[in-house]
């Protein structure tokens, strides 16, 4: 596959359409070419992204979430744009993966999938909403 | 998704989650635990094969019914997980936090062997 295709959805900022969202980066993941593993991880950085968008940006509030999925031939891209609040990542913590039971906390577990998965996350906050962009490359 | 009494094991309750554990449906399987543990049954098996997905928002869910599990002596054992739920448990490092099990056969047997998950 050469050629670049993009792929957008826009849906109102609910938890009731991550199943949509879900099924939208599945079925471009698929199209793309990527195994169940891949399609699967894919859908999970774009999930956790979307949740916190949510919850933590329109903070269970009215609003939209936009989504663009960029095919490259070597990559896949997806674009998470919201006009909630900014949410900087610098400030939450990373989790403990080793900690206990008592002291586990759940916090930051949807970060640390997004950049465990993904080849780049970059936030951006600016006039127009933020921006969240992930990359995956496609392994060799 | 719905509760029932594990047919291996008395005293143990098995709650069938099933579909996408994300954030719109994650809160049914708290409702489920939660109405579990109000009643006094901390022996709980979550059966995950027709679980297709779980996010962060699943795994809380069942990270704070094990708090309550345990603080009542009982336990959250898991079974029956496919291949990609599973990597998310690994992910996370829920894997050494709950008990996976292939079947629930054997997840009522580990409850009923006194193992400790």
């Amino acid at each position: 596959m050469e050629e670049t295709s993009l792929y957008e959805l826009t849906v109102p900022a609910r938890f009731e359409n991550l199943a949509l969202i879900g099924d939208f980066i599945s079925g471009v993941a698929r199209r793309a070419g990527f195994d169940e593993k891949g399609v699967f991880n894919l859908q999970l950085a774009c999930d956790e992204a979307c949740t916190n968008v949510i919850e933590h940006a329109y903070g269970g509030g009215p609003g939209q979430i936009h989504i663009a999925v960029t095919v490259y031939p070597d990559r896949i891209q997806m674009e998470i744009h919201d006009t909630g609040r900014p949410f900087d990542p610098t400030t939450v913590r990373m989790p403990d993966l080793e900690a206990p039971l008592e002291r586990r906390e759940t916090g930051g577990l949807g970060l640390h999938f997004m950049r465990s998965i993904m080849d780049e996350v970059r936030f951006e906050f600016g006039e127009c909403g933020n921006r969240l962009t992930m990359v995956k490359r496609r392994t060799p | 998704m719905n509760a029932r009494r594990s047919d291996w094991a008395e005293d143990v309750w098995v709650v069938e989650a099933r579909g996408r554990l994300d954030a719109g449906l994650a809160p049914e399987l708290e409702a489920q635990l939660n109405a579990l543990l109000a009643a006094g049954h901390a022996h709980i098996i979550v059966d995950f094969a027709r679980v297709s997905y779980i996010s962060s928002s699943g795994l809380k869910v069942l990270l704070v019914a094990m708090r309550a599990a345990r603080r009542h002596g009982g336990d959250i054992r898991l079974c029956a997980m496919s291949e990609r739920v599973r990597d998310v448990f690994t992910l996370s490092g829920f894997h050494k936090i709950f008990a996976i099990h292939p079947t629930e056969q054997e997840a009522a047997a580990a409850f009923l062997g006194g193992e400790v998950g």
